[in-house]
């Protein structure tokens, strides 16, 4: 039972993050590698408020969020007037320069040794140790989170990213900035980002900065685009696919050697064929045309 | 004092050379196919690994053969490899050439070739780090400054190499007819020059420069399934701050990177080295973005 809650807490935080990242690859079609960025540096920001500063669960989240949100623009900052290869690359700048300063900046993030003993949230007074309450508190956040994504993207907001993504120059034509949209798309992904962090930090109560490199973004970006971009669907399809793939694994008795290195084998061939005969992805709608 | 930044200046320029290999490899590469080949790095990483397969192989063990059975070792690993990556081109990317994909989805695909190549590489020959020379290096010192005989090597067979990728660039008709794909693909068709095969061959060229390059770093520091992601990565930010459309920016962008990782290593750490390279590709975007050795392109020549 404790091993199903388990998988179900890590499906919740996953399908957070796909949803998230699905903003920016399916809505605004800009494949990022920045993703696990995001989600560590709101894991970090929440974390040290929580153990330095001995803050409540709801106002690190809070912060988390801005601060993520904040650094999120160093990305467009740096991305915004380029699409295809050279955004992903500026995006890719991000990443390698996130991981390198949690890596390195040892007196504040404590760097490879890791941040140990987060406090699991405490809400109202109501102390979420249990996995079961810890689960419910994980499908709380999820649909809200999800439900405040469902909104976004269907307003006219979404709607403009939409048109923004299939026609740049008609969009602007209309008098759409299309760069400000843009920033925009990625700054809401990275709060969802970072709630998602936030919760994997007082879910597993330790993190390093293992979690968080560039291997994870393509992980990340592995899971939308298998799972399928540009709807609902297709991201929560992916979260489940990540977070099953490795326990079917288990189930099917390959050693943990060969394991994550066959998932990877899976996942690089999935996303070859995917490409070719399938570019939305398993549920998704957005073929990146164009 | 001048010793030390003589040394630091010398390993920088070494291994920016080596650099330039793999960098002028992916531009060749971007240019001709216009893939933003991320597998580039898997190829990268096969070379040394067929090299240790060829070596396991036939029993020799390391060296003590050297001599024209390490050299059979060395062309069949490097032949191995530019098969692989034209089987890659065959298999993968020709198909999305054919239906023309958008540029993304092109991405993608190199992306999952790079981790099934990595992958399968890291389960037959295992995570841990493989070195291809045993023990030390002998060391040579001119004027103060100490290199090791395997960085004389690396020095001399990449700047010979460099001048042979220009001279087949520049000189040749094969050179000539991708210049002329880069340019123009359609047209060149046109012209009776198939895009297709000089699309292979422009794989063959540029993975034949990585599997020297990364033969190179392998036998000077020894090789890991992973190493090939911080190189194509570094040869991308090499070819983007050069200017992509000169290959002499691409030399150029590489030995800048090289340099400035040695200076960083030296006065930092060796941890610093991806951060600094991306910091300065973020400079050259926000500042200069065509590069810095090349003009500013019309927007219809983009």
């Amino acid at each position: 039972m404790s091993y199903m809650l388990y998988i179900v807490i890590l499906i919740e935080i996953y399908t957070v993050l796909s949803l998230s990242l699905n903003v920016v690859v399916g809505y605004a079609g800009l494949v990022t590698l920045a993703q696990a960025a995001l989600y560590g540096v709101g894991a970090y920001v929440a974390t040290l408020l929580m153990v330095n500063l001995h803050w409540g669960f709801l106002p690190a989240l809070l912060l988390a969020v801005v601060g993520t949100v904040l650094s999120s623009f160093l990305i467009t900052a740096a991305s915004m007037r380029f699409k295809g290869d050279y955004f992903i690359l500026a995006a890719l700048a991000f990443q390698v320069i996130v991981y390198s300063v949690i890596n390195n900046w040892v007196t504040v993030t404590k760097g490879p040794f890791g941040i140990a003993g987060i406090p699991k949230p405490d809400l109202f007074g109501i102390h979420l140790d249990s996995l079961l309450t810890f689960s419910l508190f994980g499908l709380v956040i999820t649909v809200m989170v999800g439900g405040l994504i469902y909104m976004v993207l269907h307003s006219a907001f979404g709607r403009t990213l939409q048109a923004i993504r299939d026609d740049e120059i008609a969009a602007t034509t209309l008098g759409k900035k299309a760069s400000s949209f843009k920033i925009r798309s990625i700054a809401i992904s990275a709060g969802c980002a970072a709630v998602a962090g936030t919760l994997y930090a007082t879910f597993i109560t330790y993190i390093d900065p293992s979690t968080f490199t560039t291997d994870d973004s393509l992980l990340l970006l592995c899971m939308v685009l298998l799972g399928g971009t540009g709807n609902f669907k297709g991201p929560i399809v992916g979260a489940v696919i990540l977070v099953l793939l490795p326990e079917a694994l288990r189930l099917l008795a390959i050693p943990d050697s060969v394991s994550a290195n066959l998932r990877m084998i899976i996942y690089g061939i999935a996303l070859i064929v995917m490409m070719l005969v399938r570019p939305q992805g398993i549920a998704g709608k957005y073929k990146f045309e164009s | 004092m001048t010793s030390i930044f003589l040394q630091i200046f010398i390993n920088g320029l070494i291994v920016g050379l080596v650099y330039a290999l793999v960098a002028l490899g992916f531009n060749i590469i971007y240019r001709g196919t216009k893939v933003f080949h991320i597998a580039h790095g898997a190829i990268y990483t096969s070379a040394p690994y067929f090299f240790l397969g060829w070596v396991l192989l036939t029993g020799s063990t390391h060296f003590t053969n050297i001599g024209s059975s390490l050299f059979l070792g060395l062309v069949s690993a490097i032949v191995i490899t530019c098969l692989l990556s034209a089987l890659i081109e065959l298999i993968v990317y020709r198909p999305h050439f054919m239906k023309g994909s958008s540029s993304v989805i092109t991405f993608v695909s190199s992306l999952g070739v790079y981790i099934v190549v990595i992958n399968l590489i890291a389960i037959f020959f295992g995570n841990t780090i493989r070195y291809l020379y045993p023990g030390l290096q002998p060391t040579l010192t001119f004027w103060g400054v100490r290199v090791t005989q395997m960085q004389v090597i690396e020095f001399i067979v990449s700047i010979i190499s460099i001048i042979g990728f220009f001279i087949l660039l520049e000189k040749s008709s094969l050179g000539r007819k991708i210049r002329a794909v880069s340019d123009n693909s359609t047209l060149a068709n046109v012209l009776g020059i198939s895009a297709k095969r000089i699309r292979v061959q422009v794989f063959l060229v540029g993975s034949l420069l990585a599997s020297i390059a990364s033969l190179l770093i392998a036998f000077d520091v020894g090789v890991t399934p992973f190493v090939g992601m911080s190189a194509v990565l570094t040869a991308a930010v090499a070819v983007i701050i050069g200017g992509v459309n000169s290959y002499r920016g691409s030399v150029v962008g590489a030995i800048l990177l090289g340099l400035s990782q040695n200076v960083v290593i030296w006065f930092l750490s060796d941890q610093w080295k991806d951060a600094v390279t991306f910091l300065i590709l973020v400079i050259v975007l926000v500042c200069r973005r065509q590069g810095l050795l090349s003009a500013k392109m019309r927007l219809e020549e983009k």
